[in-house]
Formats: structure tokens, sequence, C-alpha cells
């Protein structure tokens, strides 16, 4: 972990987890677009895109588009977003090597980013991915890893503060395993 | 010049950030006056530069390079292809350049930066025309089989002289590039040999083993600005945004001329004014090919 990776955005974070680096760069508050309309509160915009290098074989994740909106509801229930009404705070991530375990990673990443960039936040959030393989449960998997998997949950919360903001649960679970959870 | 005298009682009263954002062009002039710039450098030196080969594992040649804070990454990944009909023996390369939007807030995610295509156009062409590759060296087997070089550049922060570090980027990655070894599959078709399978195939590889490129004339370059008489070399993003007339020059290893790019701007530029540019472009290009030589051998080292 790394926080002032890029000099030009006003907060920024860049994380290695093994193979999986990510940088995140936080622009903001900056004024909304006049398109949208006023707004008590701020709001948050948050992209994710991948390098043409990040997966083995040259081409773009077919994932990624559904990566910006879960960051967004992953960070969403941890900022402020009273203490900057009728601005807008940017979040921009892109994977620059993909090893398994992508948004877990981009998450942790962008709450530092926006801790760097000074947005006030209840508390950090952290993410982390279990996958189940048949009977067996793998913590961060890796990419190979996440290519044999029946099912895999993707938890995100803020420590501190023991809330979870975030649960996804994808493939086929059994119920013991949901309960060993 | 409307108020040269108010603005002088002004700047001993205002903060030295106010008066950067208020009046920038008068705070680079005085500074200018003084043959300094305000990050403390001599009007024809250029910031810091490191270079870092083999920063992304995953492809088969790749650099990060850093000038001052700008910084690039460059991959390399290396497919077969059939070459066309026309040159049989040729490779291809395609170059390709993105601004993601982390690199500076002026960048959007719908719409791509206005600088990203002109960027990607001038690098192709320098790249291309100063005769780096060869693209015969590209062959595998001819008229069948030959290289296809993707090679892209990530801008990852974006604070002036674009040109300059992603040329940098793109020439370290070539100089790191190691071409896989592939064999011929009983279809004819090339096939590319893991490491596991090497000891176990019985059919003839066509490359033995891994070779770099023979990189002959490397191109070099360096982005100057000229402002009244002054000569700005390696211009930051708030020296770029004041002053518009820039001048990007190339130059190879044997300081000979590739390319000379002046696209417009209020100031002209007299052949003295050129002249002087292209000194400092020679003295700047045995510096970056001083620290691309440190790079290269201490990946060899490794």
């Amino acid at each position: 972990f790394r926080t002032g990776a890029v000099n030009s955005a006003s907060g920024s974070a860049y994380a290695e987890f093994g193979n999986t680096k990510v940088i995140v760069s936080v622009f903001g508050p900056r004024e909304s677009k006049k398109a949208m309309m006023y707004s008590d509160i701020g709001r948050l915009n948050c992209n994710v895109s991948y390098t043409t290098f990040a997966t083995p074989v040259r081409g773009q994740g077919s994932d990624h588009k559904e990566f910006s909106s879960m960051l967004h509801k992953a960070l969403e229930g941890a900022i402020m977003l009273e203490t900057f009404p009728k601005t807008t705070v940017d979040v921009f991530a892109l994977v620059l090597e993909s090893g398994g375990s992508d948004l877990p990673v981009v998450i942790s990443c962008a709450s530092l980013a926006l801790a760097d960039a000074g947005i006030m936040m209840y508390d950090l959030v952290a993410a982390v991915s279990v996958s189940c393989l048949g009977k067996n449960l793998v913590i961060d998997p890796i990419l190979e890893e996440e290519s044999y998997q029946d099912g895999s949950l993707m938890l995100t919360c803020m420590p501190s503060r023991y809330e979870v903001t975030q649960l996804i649960f994808t493939g086929e679970w059994s119920t013991p395993d949901i309960n060993e959870l | 010049m409307g108020l040269p005298n108010a603005s002088g009682d002004l700047s001993t009263e205002v903060e030295v950030d106010a008066f950067r954002r208020l009046f920038p062009l008068r705070f680079y002039e005085k500074h200018l006056s003084e043959s300094i710039r305000p990050d403390a450098r001599p009007l024809g030196r250029a910031r810091d530069t490191t270079i870092a080969l083999g920063a992304v594992a995953s492809a088969n040649g790749s650099a990060l390079a850093k000038i001052g804070s700008t910084t690039m990454l460059a991959a390399i990944k290396m497919e077969v292809m059939t070459p066309s009909t026309e040159t049989p023996d040729e490779g291809c390369v395609a170059i390709d350049f993105h601004m993601p939007p982390i690199c500076s807030p002026i960048v959007r995610p719908g719409r791509p930066a206005e600088a990203a295509p002109v960027v990607s156009k001038q690098l192709s062409d320098t790249i291309l025309s100063s005769g780096m590759i060869s693209l015969k060296e590209l062959c595998l087997v001819s008229g069948k089989a030959a290289w296809m070089a993707y090679l892209d550049i990530y801008c990852l922060d974006a604070d002036g002289a674009l040109f300059d570090t992603a040329l940098l980027s793109a020439v370290a990655a070539f100089s790191h590039l190691e071409i896989p070894v592939v064999s011929l599959n009983d279809d004819g078709k090339i096939v590319l040999l893991s490491e596991e399978q090497e000891g176990m195939s019985e059919r003839e590889p066509v490359n033995r083993e891994k070779r770099k490129l023979t990189l002959c004339s490397i191109p070099f370059s360096l982005t100057c600005i000229l402002h009244k008489n002054y000569i700005l070399a390696d211009p930051t993003a708030e020296e770029e945004s004041i002053m518009e007339t820039l001048v990007t020059i190339v130059l190879d290893s044997s300081s000979q001329l590739v390319s000379l790019y002046k696209p417009g701007g209020p100031v002209l530029a007299y052949t003295s004014a050129i002249q002087d540019c292209i000194a400092i472009t020679r003295q700047r290009v045995k510096e970056l090919q001083k620290i691309l030589e440190e790079a290269i051998s201490v990946m060899e080292v490794d």
C-alpha cells in the first residue's frame, strides 16, 4: 500500500496484493456539472477500468462495467456526503495487473485514496473475497483459483464500527457453507 | 499591460500562492528575468528522470518512465499473425497511447483527452520513421507467420512533457523486450511454447531461445517552450498551460534529427531559437542515453 502515487490528483493510492496491482485517484470535491440537479448532499462518481495488459490474454476484462457500480455502493455508506453539498467527488481506478480478487483490492485502495484526499468518512472500508471450491473455502483467491470456483462471496465492511456496507454472493452455495462464514 | 504598478503594490501584500493563481504569467516572468523557474531549475535543465524496466510481469517487455512527476507505463505484448501479401517478410508494430482518468483532473471517463490521439500519432510516426526497429526481425516463417507487437502506453500522472516521457518509456520497453519461443504445430500453425513444455516437445522450435530485438538509432526527445526570448526545457503542466508555444525535437543516438514538431503558438520560431533548442536537446540525449544504459545494466545483473 502506498499513498500519494499520483501528483496531480487530490488524493491517490497504489496497492499491490501479490500480482494484483491497482492505482486509484480521487479528484474533488469539484463542481457538479450543470446538467445535474441541485442536491443537498454530495455525489460520488466512480469508474473502474482495466489496462489492456492486465489480463494474460490481451483484451478488455468483461466485468469492469459492473465493478464501477459495485465500488460506488461499497463506498457510499462510508463517506459523509453531507459535508460537501452541490459538489462531486470523482474516484477513478485503474487496474494495472489482474491476479485475481480484483474488486476487493480496488475497494480497499479507493478508501485509502479518499483518506489521502482528506474526504470525511465514517471509517475506512476494507474488502475481502472468498471462493468456494468444492468443499474448501479459499480466502483471497488468485486468478487460477477463481476460474475453478463454484461460488464466491465478497464482503466489504468498516472494521471499527462492525458494520457491513456490502455483501455479494454469486454461484452455488450450500447452506452449511454459508453458516460456516 | 494594464496595471503594472497596481500589481507591483499587490504583490507585496498578496500571498505567493494567490499571486501564482491570479497572475500566473507575471509570476513566471518575474522568475524568468532571474533565469530561474519556480521549482528552482535553471531554464535549460530537465527534471529528474528515472526508468524502471520490467514493471509488468505478464507482458513480454515493459518499462515505467518518470520525468519529474509525469509517469508513463509502457507494455508490449507479442502475438503471432499472418503478414500481408505485399510485405511477407515483415512483422508489424501497433502503438496505442491511453490517458486514463486517473492521470489528471482534466480527463473525464466518458470522453478521451484531447492530447491523447495527438501524442499517439506523434509516437507512432517517430518510432516507425526513426528506424529503431527493423520489421524484418519480427518475421517467423516468411509469408505465413510474423510477430505483431502491441505497444500500449498508459499515462499514470500527467504533469507536462507527455510526449518525452511516452517516447522514453516506449524505447525502454523495446530494449527490455524478449521474444518468446515458438514452434510449429502439426497443422502448420505456430504455437507458443511455455516453459514446462520445452523439455517434452519433439518438434523443432523455430527460434531456440528468447532473444532480444536489436535496436539501432534510438530516438530521444525534448520538449521546449518558447516565450518571448526565453527557452524553457521540459515544461510542467502549469507552464504548458500558460505559455502555449511548444517545440518538440527528436534526435537519435547519433545526434541526427529525426523530427521537429512545432504546433503553432503565439511565438514565432526563428532559426536561432530552433538551433538553441537543438543544442539543449543534444545534451539531454546524452543524459537520457546514460540513464537508459544504467537501467538496462541493472536489469541484467538481476
